[in-house]
């Protein structure tokens, strides 16, 4: 592209850096002397997108083979996107700023339902035509990894394959397969069917869906010979062999993560009902200490950040975690480099550990009881007691903390004015412990928010079967708590309804859902997580454009023998432990971690014997 | 041990703000192992300060920071070291120890010297200059903390010059006020100046702005940081022949 045409607009954006590149330890390539060009998407801002860590491996992992140069591409925002269209600039790699459209592959990875919108936005202004068959052999195949991959049907239209589970090793065969279609030339037919073959592989239109009378589906099947009738998603099976980088981009804006990313381990054992990641990421696998520290050391050196966070959906449950803090804390504490914990449980909060972090920096506190009473927790399977939180956060209060946030849920299955009223309870409770523990002394200081979002209903776990409330319905919920939380030190937020209703339609989705997305856009729909650019209303009338009611989507009880949009797929976890844990949940029993007892979830289908 | 670090900040990085590039500086100072002294309390920050930043959108040859370090290491292999780890764009020119109590560099700088290079096609750019330098009173709004104030910005402009020209672009050279107590954005001042002429500012001639050194007073002398240096007299290249 012409550099002095991008100078000229980047002087008139906000944070042009967004779309400027060259961060240290960023990748260049000659891009005339590799065989594949990769576009790695994330369909949001930089700085959302640069946060994730999935990116940074694949990005690495890409890279480190000789014949494939990994860039990036993120969302421009308006102001951006506006001049571009102006000018005629197609949407371009921020490494080597060549448009996306003469690239091998553009790969969008799909953090959650909300930015749907920017995926046909961005291919828009790649110039790339949008639906799958739209595209010839001058294409880039367009494909898709992320959580929301798994069900991918609402998108099925727009993207030539998709990736399922853990990238590492699916990626490479993919370009594998591709370098071999590349070299030999073929019709771009030829190179899905070969991908399909690939275990983890989908490719949505080799697969037919019928649907009933009343709307449901009746059948989802192969269309063609040699295509499997399900798609397992890959299991990466040991993480101390798996691809790590030891090197990762270091931004020069304030990105939401900025910090060094050290995955302790993938998987959850929790088994909360309402949870996505905990049963899409099984089975637990952790790294062990020596490799974290190898790689701890390696990547503090070659970035230099002042900060390290442990990831994982609960750190707290990594089975040699004090270990690990003391010499992470031995090694880099003379340093000053400073440790976040994200995800702190509540149940697991131990008091040395947070000592220790203390040392160095205090950070926040976050708090996530999800439900307001027992009873609704235990439907939820979230085993933490009301003890158990105040005891942490009295610790936290000792410890010298004036501030914590609280995570709640409204609309979980079952939930009654009582489990709104508990979030209350629960709030003041916390506030007595404040008093309780200070004596009154620092008490303007106490800060105490509560966070509110309405549930919304996953597929691959136990309550994908389940109805959301409506948005009124949702909004009289959270009109009588902010009646029941004016209490003074305590602040009241939520997550807006209406996006949440959105987020339930598109995630339990199927493939009718594409021409909604398709005339949203159209009429102006794009970052809609972004609350200054969701236009409700919009939406409304997409759905209605397109003689679909939402409603059917997220607001509507599934039958047990109902075919799922996305029974096709297999996560591992089964269906019938799915609907084992639902007939739990609504008897309110619970389910104890499975570090404890195997409740054979499943997993241990694919690649075998994980779990043992 | 305390030195003085001039660094360039050049086209590649030129739209990332201050705060950024300290933020890439602290990095690279942990990257190149430097031994860094850090305050005390809760928060340790790294103790290196910075000459008045520039604005985003603008390159330089003359950026200075000053870094206080715990142990001793000569200003050669500093910059080696640093260059080894600084992302393109960015890149230490020359070091200097200094002696530890000197006050800031923000405190001790008065002026800078920028090169400005601008598109005038059409415009009678000698006329304008002289009309507008002969103005006794240049005045603009300043929005601070205690609400607006009005400002005189003539007193600032210690020389504006045209230093080259073709037929597109003219090339200024400008000596302003910088620094802690008073200072003048260059990029106001072409505002200014087109202004004057009744230009209004587009893309058509949106200047290039290059900051070329930075200044202090050292008795009836100007002098750039670098010149504070304990082994650095006077009489180097560094020093320049710009006058009061
Ligand atoms: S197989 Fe058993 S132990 Fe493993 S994740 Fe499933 S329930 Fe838990």
């Amino acid at each position: 592209m012409d550099k002095s045409i991008l100078d000229e607009i980047l002087r008139q954006v906000t944070k042009p850096v967004r779309y400027m590149g060259n961060e240290y330890n960023m990748v260049e390539k000659d891009p005339s002397k590799v065989l594949i060009r990769f576009a790695f998407a994330f369909p949001d801002v930089y700085e959302v997108g640069m946060s994730h860590l999935g990116m940074k491996i694949l990005y690495h992992l890409m890279n480190d083979r000789e014949d494939t140069y990994c860039e990036r591409v993120f969302a421009p925002w308006t102001d951006m996107e506006q001049l571009m269209r102006e000018k005629g600039i197609p949407l371009f790699a921020l490494e080597s700023k060549d448009p996306i459209a003469e690239f091998d592959f553009v790969g969008f990875t799909l953090q959650y339902e909300m930015c749907y919108t920017n995926v046909i936005n961005m291919l828009d202004l790649a110039g790339i035509p949008l639906r799958w068959w739209e595209r010839n052999e001058h294409h880039p195949f367009v494909i898709a990894g992320g959580p929301c991959a798994y069900n991918v049907e609402p998108l099925a239209d727009f993207f030539d394959l998709v990736v399922m589970g853990d990238g590492e090793e699916v990626i490479n065969e993919l370009l594998d397969a591709y370098r071999q279609w590349k070299i030999h030339g073929g019709r771009r037919q030829d190179f899905l069917v070969a991908a399909a073959r690939i275990p983890g592989v989908y490719v949505p239109h080799f697969y037919s869906v019928e649907y009933n009378d009343d709307g449901t589906v009746r059948s989802i099947k192969p269309n063609r010979e040699g295509i499997p009738a399900v798609i397992q998603k890959r299991v990466v099976k040991d993480l101390d062999k798996a691809y790590y980088p030891e090197t990762m981009i270091v931004p020069y804006m304030d990105i939401v993560h900025d910090r060094v990313m050290l995955e302790v381990f993938r998987g959850c054992t929790r088994g909360c009902r309402f949870c996505q990641a905990g049963m899409i990421y099984r089975p637990v696998r952790e790294r062990s200490v020596p490799r974290l520290m190898e790689l701890a050391e390696k990547l503090i050196n070659n970035t230099g950040y002042e900060e390290l966070s442990l990831s994982s959906l609960s750190t707290s449950d990594y089975s040699d975690l004090e270990n690990l803090v003391k010499q992470l804390m031995e090694r880099f504490a003379p340093q000053k480099v400073s440790f976040s914990l994200p995800s702190l449980r509540i149940d697991s909060f131990a008091r040395e550990l947070v000592e220790e972090m203390i040392k160095v920096r205090k950070a926040g506190l976050t708090f996530a009881p999800e439900a307001g009473t027992q009873r609704l927790r235990d439907v939820i399977n979230k085993g933490v007691t009301e003890e158990d939180l105040i005891n942490s956060v009295r610790q936290a209060f000792e410890l010298g903390w004036d501030t914590v946030k609280l995570y709640f849920m409204i609309g979980l299955p079952t939930e009654t004015q009582e489990d709104l009223e508990g979030i209350a309870d629960l709030a003041r409770k916390v506030k007595s412990c404040y008093l309780d523990v200070t004596g009154g002394q620092r008490a303007s200081r106490l800060r105490i928010t509560v966070s509110v979002a309405s549930f919304v209903p996953k597929p691959f776990t136990p309550f994908q079967w389940v109805a959301q409330d409506t948005v009124e319905c949702m909004n009289q919920k959270i009109d009588f708590l902010k009646d029941k939380l004016r209490i003074k030190s305590v602040e009241f937020d939520w997550h807006d309804p209406r996006l949440s209703f959105l987020e339930a339609v598109f995630a339990r989705g199927d493939r009718r859902l594409g021409e909604v997305l398709l005339r949203a856009w159209q009429m102006g729909c794009k970052f809609d997580s972004w609350a200054e650019h969701f236009k409700y209303d919009t939406w409304l009338k997409a759905f209605q454009d397109a003689g679909i009611d939402p409603g059917f989507y997220a607001n509507r009880v599934r039958a047990k023998e109902e075919v799922l949009p996305w029974s096709h797929i297999d996560v591992g976890v089964t269906p019938s432990f799915l609907w084992r844990e639902y007939q739990k949940a609504l008897r309110g029993e619970l389910t104890p971690d499975c570090r404890t007892r195997c409740w054979g979830c499943g997993i241990t289908r694919l690649e075998g014997g994980l779990c043992q | 041990m305390r030195l003085v670090v001039k660094y360039a900040k050049q086209d590649r990085v030129k739209y990332i703000s201050h705060l950024d590039l300290m933020r890439t500086l602290h990095r690279a100072l942990r990257r190149a192992g430097i031994p860094v002294a850090f305050s005390q309390g809760y928060n340790p920050q790294p103790r290196v300060a910075f000459a008045p930043p520039l604005s985003v959108g603008m390159t330089s040859q003359g950026e200075y920071m000053d870094v206080m370090l715990t142990s001793g290491m000569s200003p050669q292999e500093f910059c080696q070291r640093m260059n080894g780890v600084l992302p393109q764009g960015i890149a230490m020119l020359k070091a200097v120890a200094i002696d530890e109590s000197f006050p800031s560099l923000m405190s001790m700088i008065e002026r800078a010297l920028y090169r400005i290079s601008l598109n005038t096609s059409g415009l009678p750019i000698e006329g304008v200059l002289k009309d507008f330098l002969s103005r006794s009173d240049i005045t603009i709004t300043k929005r601070g903390k205690k609400g607006e104030r009005i400002v005189n910005i003539r007193p600032m402009i210690h020389r504006l010059e045209i230093v080259d020209r073709d037929e597109q672009k003219v090339i200024m050279e400008a000596m302003l006020s910088a620094g802690g107590r008073e200072s003048l954005n260059p990029g106001q001042l072409v505002h200014l100046l087109l202004e004057s002429a009744g230009v209004v500012e587009g893309s058509c001639c949106l200047p290039d702005i290059h900051r070329l050194d930075m200044f202090l007073r050292k008795g009836n002398r100007w002098i750039t940081p670098l010149e504070l240096g304990e082994d650095d007299g006077c009489g180097q290249a560094d020093c320049g022949g710009y006058s009061l």
